[in-house]
């Protein structure tokens, strides 16, 4: 059954806001705080005695956050070709063609 | 017959690496496993290859290594780590993209060379803490 229940829980960056110091702040952490977190910036899995320690290597923040725009992404062409499709994006590229310098 | 510690081992590695058959080789059919993260008692390799592969979609380059193994009569008891990155819907929860560490141990009890039972627990809240599923409360 479709519905919003079954729907996957989108938790991505929903910590975002107590981030602190690169990693989010735990709740409850008196009670129970895990001793691995993904880094906030990079999602790398850090043990807390590394947490100071940890550096983000710059390839795996690119691939992390170009993860979390998958969506958008995806939806790239699809968004650009109803554009092109639409008598706004008509009007622009009857404007673009007759704009273009001739060779 | 193969030494009861490794066949533990590799029962719990090898789906991980891609044999998924190793399930067929080593867990006899009348195998049930306990996990407190499935409703049900696991049954038969069937069950055990459909309890592995959720995880397996939601972490395809999970790892687990065994860490550590004590082994008395017909059980071993194995001491375990898991990595990976979620990349697929995994309880309910999107793609985040997040590496994810979790320890578990399991106790398994071998028959004829075969694993037919098994008791399994792990750190699935910390995995839910680490996925950012479960709510960070602000700290007092």
């Amino acid at each position: 059954m479709e519905g919003p229940l079954r729907r996957p829980l989108d938790v991505a960056g929903s910590e975002s806001e107590t981030a602190k110091d690169g990693f989010p702040e735990i709740a409850m952490s008196s009670f129970f705080a895990s001793r691995h977190m993904p880094c906030a910036d990079c999602g790398a899995s850090v043990a807390a005695e590394e947490r100071d320690e940890h550096t983000c290597d710059p390839e795996r923040v690119l691939e992390f956050r170009l993860f979390q725009l998958r969506d958008g992404v995806a939806g790239f062409d699809t968004d650009l070709r109803g554009y092109l499709d639409s008598p706004e994006g008509r009007f622009e590229q009857w404007l673009a063609e007759r704009d273009r310098p001739s060779s | 017959m193969a030494d009861a510690k490794q066949i533990v081992r590799r029962l719990i590695e090898e789906p991980w690496t891609g044999n998924m058959h190793v399930i067929d080789e080593l867990i006899g059919p009348g195998y049930i496993g306990f996990d407190p993260s499935a409703p049900e008692p696991i049954r038969g390799p069937a069950g055990a290859k459909t309890q592995i592969q959720q995880y397996i979609d939601g972490f395809p380059d999970g790892r687990i290594t065994v860490d550590d193994q004590i082994a008395e009569g017909d059980k071993v008891a194995s001491r375990w780590t898991a990595r990976g990155t979620q990349t697929g819907e995994v309880a309910g929860i999107a793609p985040t993209g997040k590496g994810v560490t979790v320890s578990g141990i399991t106790i398994s009890r071998l028959d004829n060379g075969m694993v037919v039972e098994e008791w399994t627990t792990w750190d699935t809240l910390g995995m839910l803490v680490q996925l950012g599923a479960v709510p960070a409360p602000t700290q007092a």
